[in-house]
């Protein structure tokens, strides 16, 4: 294709000329078609098309990940591979299950709660109540392998104090897992504290 | 644009681009899972054991409300004016209202009613009945706020009252 311009005359250089000419000249000043401008410009035209097409759907791309970012729960952030480790997995819920059941547990239509409320009263009853809690545990406490005769213990205490009452299996310390229940004592006074420890 | 200019831009857009691929094709990353699930677990035990420790409360409060009279024996409640067992249970289960639940778990923030309804349902000469009533039970952490009914409705029966009367009445009462 043949240019009706010359190759010097430019289109900058067109509009610079143009603009020096007298106002009524420049009235009908119009750009020169990409017809008259030549392949060189045409193609120029079309790559700065195509990079601020491409910067647009980039930037928007950023913007999208960003916002997912922040959207996303806490630990949670990235896609790709997570090494997960379950929060509590051995600990509390097991230990809470546990502690809750047994106090629960009745023998002769009586709760170990009321039980143990009793061996703060009278620490008359406090084998009574060791043996039926041992029991309960030699027959329910399951870990892992659903074997029978796990380690645990089971203290009794009121406020601060030192637990007046203490039994178990666990003979060494190395307590993996604790929790406790408040139960009321007799007679409206300070609560009693119930403390489960379990290990391996 | 110049080739200095068009060259420059590549080499920002590729950049970017690598920033976006490897920020989408993802990062290894550890992460601990189920924390909330756990501690939404345990706010719920922890409900549940509020509401038992009232139940237990207004148990107790019967036994002694009962035991300034009360006999041993399949009818042990026999001898129990109705009005009289109402108005001393109600007085002993406030003790136990004002003092309110404390958690033995320092996680949560646990606040219980202070204003239990407990009735005396029914009394029969063998067991009395009762039932507990009051607002919600609202144990809250860092981001679980949980709320459960204060609801409990159980028996008392002679057996119990006297396990009760052997193992700690005299204790209780010396």
């Amino acid at each position: 294709m043949t240019t009706l311009l010359p190759k010097a005359l430019t289109e900058s250089k067109l509009k610079d000329t143009f603009s020096a000419a007298p106002s009524e000249l420049r009235s009908d000043w119009k750009a020169p078609s990409a017809m008259v401008r030549g392949k060189k410009a045409q193609i120029e035209d079309l790559v700065e098309f195509v990079f601020a097409a491409m910067l647009m759907g980039v930037l928007l791309l950023v913007a999208t990940v960003i916002m997912n970012l922040t959207s996303l729960p806490d630990g949670l952030e990235l896609k790709g591979k997570i090494t997960g480790t379950v929060e509590d997995f051995t600990p509390s819920k097991a230990c809470d299950y546990y502690v809750m059941n047994m106090l629960r547990t009745e023998s002769g239509n009586v709760t170990f709660a009321e039980k143990a409320a009793y061996v703060k009263t009278n620490p008359g009853n406090a084998d009574s109540f060791k043996a039926n809690v041992t029991k309960f545990m030699a027959d329910n406490y399951r870990r892992y392998d659903n074997v029978p005769g796990g380690i645990w213990q089971i203290s009794l205490s009121s406020g601060v104090t030192k637990p007046f009452l203490v039994f178990g299996t666990l003979t060494v310390i190395d307590v993996m897992d604790t929790c406790s229940k408040t139960i009321p004592s007799l007679g409206g006074g300070e609560p009693l504290i119930v403390r489960l420890a379990l290990t391996e | 644009m110049n080739k200095k200019g068009q060259l420059d831009f590549i080499i920002v857009l590729v950049i970017i681009i690598a920033f976006v691929l490897v920020v989408a094709k993802g990062v290894d990353t550890t992460a601990t899972l189920g924390s909330k699930q756990t501690n939404a677990l345990k706010a719920y035990t922890e409900a549940e054991q509020a509401r038992e420790y009232f139940k237990l409360a207004a148990r107790y409060s019967i036994y002694s409300a009962t035991s300034q009279e009360g006999g041993l024996g399949e009818n042990c409640f026999a001898v129990i004016n109705s009005d009289d067992l109402r108005a001393q249970t109600k007085s002993n289960f406030r003790a136990y209202t004002e003092q309110g639940y404390v958690s033995s778990n320092s996680d949560f923030n646990i606040t219980t009613p202070e204003d239990i309804q407990l009735n005396i349902l029914k009394k029969e000469n063998s067991f009395v009945e009762y039932e507990g009533r009051g607002d919600f039970i609202s144990v809250n952490t860092a981001d679980i706020n949980y709320t459960a009914n204060l609801y409990f409705k159980d028996n008392v029966t002679c057996t119990q009252y006297g396990e009760f009367v052997q193992a700690a009445k005299s204790k209780l009462f010396a």
